[in-house]
């Protein structure tokens, strides 16, 4: 856990270490299913949220146009989204993906 | 009568000796350049591999007829994009200074996006998307590394 007010989500710990697919009808570890059983409920009872993204098995830009686009379809505001989910990975092409689907 | 010294004669080492130095200084910075040159060189051959490989795995998942085989071929694609961003990253930090982030993004979305790993993808063809996608990349980093080193060179 981070500090007060802040959820630390590390994905491969505590979702899977093999995201995969869009919905939950492409299987138990779709983006939608990370959307509405991780993100939203820790979105929905914290301030900020950091999300580790590394140590899985990598990802698909359909997984994640579903968890963090889908955000924005759901009703969040951009700017609230922004500046409430922190990110942490070596690789700074995955949050400018995931940014660019809140924009 | 003795031989006289010319006067300033016990300086006459100084000149040799500083263009002995000088000779070392320019030595030495060619070396580096040609050191850096290489490394670049290197970086971008990589980087054209990576690319072919992101480009086969692509092929070969988009292709597939077989649905019981599109599992491992998505985790093979997933894990060259991995090692094609890592692969920029490292070209950035040399220095090359362009969009890296953004490139690895057009090329992950043209992958991997719309049905991919879903159970409604259907075999296609590729579209020229992913192609004109990670030509643009080559030679935008081949651009900045020729610049690059000609800024060395000069």
């Amino acid at each position: 856990m981070g500090h007060s007010g802040d959820t630390m989500i590390n994905i491969a710990r505590d979702f899977s270490r093999a995201p995969a697919g869009r919905y939950v009808t492409d299987g138990p570890n779709s983006g939608e299913r990370f959307r509405d059983q991780i993100l939203i409920p820790a979105l929905n009872k914290k301030d900020t949220i950091t999300l580790e993204l590394d140590g899985t098995r990598g990802y698909g830009s359909s997984f994640l146009e579903e968890a963090f686009g889908g955000l924005k379809r759901a009703g969040w505001a951009a700017v609230d989204l922004i500046s409430r989910i922190k990110f942490r990975t070596v690789d700074p092409s995955l949050v400018s993906e995931i940014h660019s689907y809140w924009r | 009568m003795g031989v006289g010294i010319q006067p300033g004669a016990q300086y006459a080492f100084i000149l040799p000796a500083a263009l002995t130095i000088a000779g070392w200084f320019v030595v030495a910075r060619q070396a580096e350049r040609r050191e850096f040159r290489k490394e670049v060189r290197d970086q971008i051959r990589e980087l054209r591999e990576g690319i072919d490989e992101v480009k086969g795995r692509a092929t070969e998942y988009w292709l597939e007829g077989e649905r019981s085989k599109l599992p491992a071929l998505a985790i093979a694609l997933k894990a060259e994009l991995k090692r094609l961003s890592r692969l920029v990253a490292g070209l950035s930090q040399a220095g090359l200074d362009f969009d890296h982030a953004q490139l690895v993004v057009d090329i992950r979305t043209l992958a991997t996006g719309g049905d991919f790993e879903s159970k409604k993808r259907k075999r296609s063809d590729l579209g020229s998307g992913l192609v004109d996608q990670s030509q643009k990349m080559t030679v935008a980093a081949s651009a900045m590394a020729e610049k690059k080193t000609a800024g060395h060179r000069s």
